[in-house]
């Protein structure tokens, strides 16, 4: 089958990932027995060949998958990969409903933040009212009649 | 056993198997719990026997545990009040099922109409309600005969608890005249229930929480399950008047119109020192005339000096006149004391969010500081992002005053007066060396005695106590007024958090956002706490990683 290898510079927590300097190779097949979300790769050749690659896409899956290891055996390249789920379904996963905890744009202030962080000391201010007494004392008899 | 039947109904022999779980009631009206139920023969009389043994195995199929309850339907059949057993025990069960035409024992009754028919449904918690369609497939266990029919209708009435009355039509009945009903309840549409049920068949395998086809009587009689011990929860609330809810204005109520100056008994008088000092040598020497005046109601002037008092404020000042005592004039003349109370205006002090979030309240203190009368803690949600004006009501006869505070235009509180403090701001001196109150209660109590020293001198035995006649009562006790030493300068304190917030912050972490919407609505850092993961051809496995990766955050 054919794959496409390619280098993620994006954080993985991003949906759309940017790949870079991608890399059509034919003739791959499926080392042993492999699940579709941790496939090996059975890759001819040399490490060289794609040893700088971080990412690789399968047609057959319709998946997206990180590159976690390379294993040379017997002239063959074995590329163990684990499924991006966020780039293999970000299209769909963009328009699910959702409510969002916490955001970068959208938020209000006002919401409790648990993970906001002060200093140990606080900062005091004082507001003077005007001032209704006098240290100039009145007298005040109070009489019968 | 053989149970006979009674008020005209055949005389059918009635088997009871056992553990069934069915109960009733008996004809005092208490639940029986046999947990037997019955069966009958048909209704041309086949033998009970031969339908039993030739059914044991497929009777035998039911869970001798399970407390469904069974309840034999009959076409046109009344089963009556009352079966008594062997031992002479009478079981109350009542149902019916209604006389139907058309049905007989070997032909198809499509469509029969049991809208007379109450069948109980037992649902479970509050999944129901009344006007809900509903199929009901019942698994009926004919008479030579294992066949599924369904029942379509509606829950038309909710009897008591769990239990709906259920009004709709038998499809696809074939009977040979008995039909144990048990079955599940589906969501209605069209044709034979595809959907899954909304109470399967497997749930009532359980103890207790049982889907149930009952058949109950609109005579009154039932044939009970569980005994009801609350009430079923339902659907409810949310109908408040928010948004629409007002708040009055509280302000400021003034002062007493009327007071002590008013009933003319008492006088307030605002001397200069030299005033005061002028009035003591009057009364130090004055002439044996006025003496005379002032005897005709005390023994001793300064019985009519009812109080003098330092206040560090200026009272309401009326004309000047002469001081007088017991209604003599004196020589001295001072201000008298226009109104025994009176209000000062200490101004307004806008409390101001500083953040514009959450740290101006949940972490931000406001107090207040009260000359003479303390400190007090504010609400901020109150007061935040509001103006705080504050005064001072006196009363120049007690000395006591009264911090209000007012806060207007705060996020709900409109110019009200909401918190109120109360302190004295008077300092006593002593005119006499007594009290007199200590010293007519030592009289009384002690008899007749002499009263000796004091500034006024002995005055001689009492003998009749209405004689001491202290009309007025006099403070010669100096207070505290330890305010007097303090800070006369009211104040507030707002103690607010110093925050950490680093430049990068919105973008790392993001900040509480709770709002609601499709995914690509937002962008950047975004933790979505919620999320309905639809059309999306993944794994579970890959399904429960995304709803992770969300939840802990991702960029979009």
């Amino acid at each position: 089958m054919n794959v496409t290898f390619s280098k993620n510079n994006s954080d993985k927590r991003y949906l759309n990932k940017t790949l870079t300097n991608q890399l059509n190779v034919t003739g791959v097949s499926l080392y042993d027995s492999t699940s579709v979300t941790a496939p090996v790769l059975k890759v001819s050749g040399g490490p060289s060949k794609i040893a700088n690659y971080n990412y690789v896409y399968i047609p057959d899956f319709d998946r997206y998958y990180y590159i976690t290891d390379f294993t040379v055996e017997n002239g063959y390249i074995l590329v163990s990969c684990k499924v991006d789920v966020l780039m293999s379904y970000k299209d769909n996963i963009m328009l699910c409903d959702c409510i969002a905890k916490r955001n970068e744009n959208e938020f209000n202030f006002y919401l409790h933040d648990e993970k906001f962080k002060t200093l140990a000391y606080e900062n005091i201010f004082i507001h003077a009212f005007g001032r209704p007494f006098t240290k100039i004392s009145e007298f005040i008899l109070t009489v019968q009649g | 056993m053989r149970i006979k039947g009674y008020n005209g109904f055949p005389s059918l022999p009635l088997y009871m198997l056992q553990n069934t779980g069915m109960r009733g009631r008996d004809q005092n009206g208490e639940v029986y719990h046999s947990n037997d139920y019955f069966c009958a023969n048909s209704i041309d009389g086949a033998n009970i026997e031969q339908w039993a043994d030739s059914h044991r195995n497929l009777l035998g199929q039911i869970n001798p545990n399970d407390r469904r309850t069974w309840i034999k339907a009959w076409s046109g059949i009344y089963l009556s009040n009352f079966y008594e057993l062997n031992d002479g025990t009478r079981y109350r069960f009542d149902f019916t099922f209604p006389a139907c035409s058309g049905v007989t024992t070997s032909e198809n009754a499509s469509n029969w109409n049991v809208q007379d028919q109450t069948i109980a449904i037992e649902c479970i918690r509050n999944y129901y309600v009344v006007g809900v369609r509903v199929w009901g497939l019942f698994y009926g266990i004919m008479f030579d005969m294992y066949y599924n029919t369904y029942i379509e209708g509606a829950l038309t009435e909710q009897r008591c608890g769990r239990f709906y009355k259920f009004s709709g039509g038998i499809n696809n009945f074939q009977t040979e005249s008995t039909l144990y009903l048990q079955g599940s309840i589906y969501p209605y549409g069209s044709g034979t229930p595809t959907k899954p049920p909304l109470i399967p068949s497997q749930v009532l395998t359980e103890s207790y929480y049982l889907m149930t086809a009952y058949l109950c009587t609109d005579f009154g009689g039932s044939v009970y399950n569980e005994k009801q011990t609350g009430d079923t929860s339902e659907s409810g609330g949310g109908d408040g008047n928010y948004g629409d809810e007002d708040t009055d204005e509280i302000p400021d109520d003034g002062t007493p119109t009327i007071s002590a100056i008013s009933s003319g008994f008492v006088s307030l008088y605002n001397p200069t020192p030299a005033q005061l000092l002028g009035l003591r040598d009057f009364l130090y020497n004055a002439d044996a005339s006025i003496i005379e005046k002032w005897m005709r109601l005390t023994d001793n002037a300064f019985n009519y000096l009812i109080g003098l008092k330092l206040f560090p404020c200026q009272p309401v000042r009326g004309a000047i006149s002469a001081i007088s005592l017991g209604g003599v004039e004196s020589e001295i003349t001072a201000y008298k004391v226009g109104n025994q109370y009176k209000t000062i205006d200490c101004g307004s002090v806008n409390v101001q969010e500083c953040y514009g979030g959450f740290l101006d309240y949940t972490n931000t203190s406001v107090k207040i500081y009260l000359p003479f009368c303390g400190e007090m803690e504010l609400d901020t949600p109150i007061v935040m992002h509001g103006t705080v004006n504050l005064k001072y009501k006196v009363d120049f006869l007690t000395g006591d005053c009264m911090a209000c505070v007012t806060v207007t235009d705060n996020h709900g509180v409109v110019n009200s007066q909401v918190y109120f403090s109360d302190g004295n701001c008077a300092c006593d001196i002593p005119l006499t060396g007594r009290n007199d109150i200590t010293s007519l209660t030592s009289i009384l109590g002690a008899g007749m005695s002499m009263i000796t020293g004091g500034v006024s001198g002995a005055i001689g035995a009492i003998t009749n106590p209405e004689q001491f006649n202290p009309k007025v009562q006099r403070v010669g006790n100096i207070s505290g007024a330890v305010g007097m030493l303090g800070q006369y300068t009211p104040y507030i304190i707002i103690q607010r958090p110093a925050q950490s917030f680093p430049a990068n912050n919105n973008m790392l972490l993001g900040r509480p956002s709770n709002i609601g919407g499709r995914v690509d609505r937002f962008s950047g850092y975004t933790e979505i706490e919620y999320i309905k993961l639809d059309g999306i051809q993944a794994t579970d496995s890959e399904l429960e990683e995304i709803r992770q990766l969300l939840a802990d955050g991702v960029y979009i």
